[in-house]
């Protein structure tokens, strides 16, 4: 099966944890954000995602949303602004 | 015009107070969000904002929206900072024009309290002793 690449940026915490502000992924057709979260929870130590949202495109959506070729993926730690 | 701003400069409230006139408008509420020396128990030195600033945008205006249709009001603005602030910096302004005060007051309470619960916007503190930590977070 052909790969889709895909963009994720980190903020706040996963910033930290991965030293990077974004980077570029090849993943398996069928991949979520949730499959994809876990791949990268594994490889940089983030925390438990239970309290986080997801946006992809810059729009929140489902963790079971299957991603699509040159999608761009954040995950949103609890917010702390004002 | 936008109503919602993130903004990497330093926010000048009485400079943006003055663009708000409006004759229709006999109360105008505003909540400024400072920068304090000292959270849970601990001295800081500093703050640290990040923002996802696209859907930051897109989520702070959508509570603009919600604020103007479900107050009467006339005007509502939001102006919040990003990067590293001092002490006593302003990291975030509401103002909000209306007919009368009950309204006004109502709605510069609902922005400020949507924003800090929806917008994509991080705070990390940096303290005295040398540690620093993005907060936690409601949940």
């Amino acid at each position: 099966m052909k790969l889709i690449n895909i963009k994720v940026i980190y903020f706040a915490v996963l910033r930290d944890l991965t030293t990077k502000k974004e980077e570029l992924l090849s993943v398996d057709p069928g991949t979520t954000p949730q499959s994809l979260y876990d791949i990268l929870q594994e490889k940089y130590s983030f925390p438990d995602q239970n309290t986080f949202k997801v946006a992809i495109n810059d729009n929140f959506t489902e963790w079971n949303e299957p991603l699509s070729q040159h999608d761009t993926v954040v995950f949103i730690p609890p917010v702390t602004g004002g | 015009m936008n109503n919602f701003i993130i903004s990497q400069d330093e926010i000048d409230f009485f400079a943006l107070n003055q663009q708000f006139k409006n004759p229709n408008a006999g109360a105008i509420s505003s909540f400024q969000g400072v920068v304090r020396k000292n959270n849970l128990g601990k001295e800081v030195l500093r703050l640290e904002y990040q923002s996802y600033d696209r859907l930051a945008q897109k989520e702070g205006g959508n509570i603009i929206n919600e604020a103007l249709e479900s107050f009467d009001i006339e005007t509502a603005y939001c102006m919040h900072r990003t990067g590293v602030l001092e002490i006593g910096d302003i990291a975030v302004v509401v103002i909000v024009l209306a007919g009368h005060r009950e309204d006004s007051f109502k709605a510069c309470r609902y922005i400020i309290d949507e924003v800090k619960l929806r917008v994509p916007i991080w705070k990390k503190e940096i303290y005295q002793n040398g540690d620093s930590g993005w907060l936690k977070g409601a949940g």
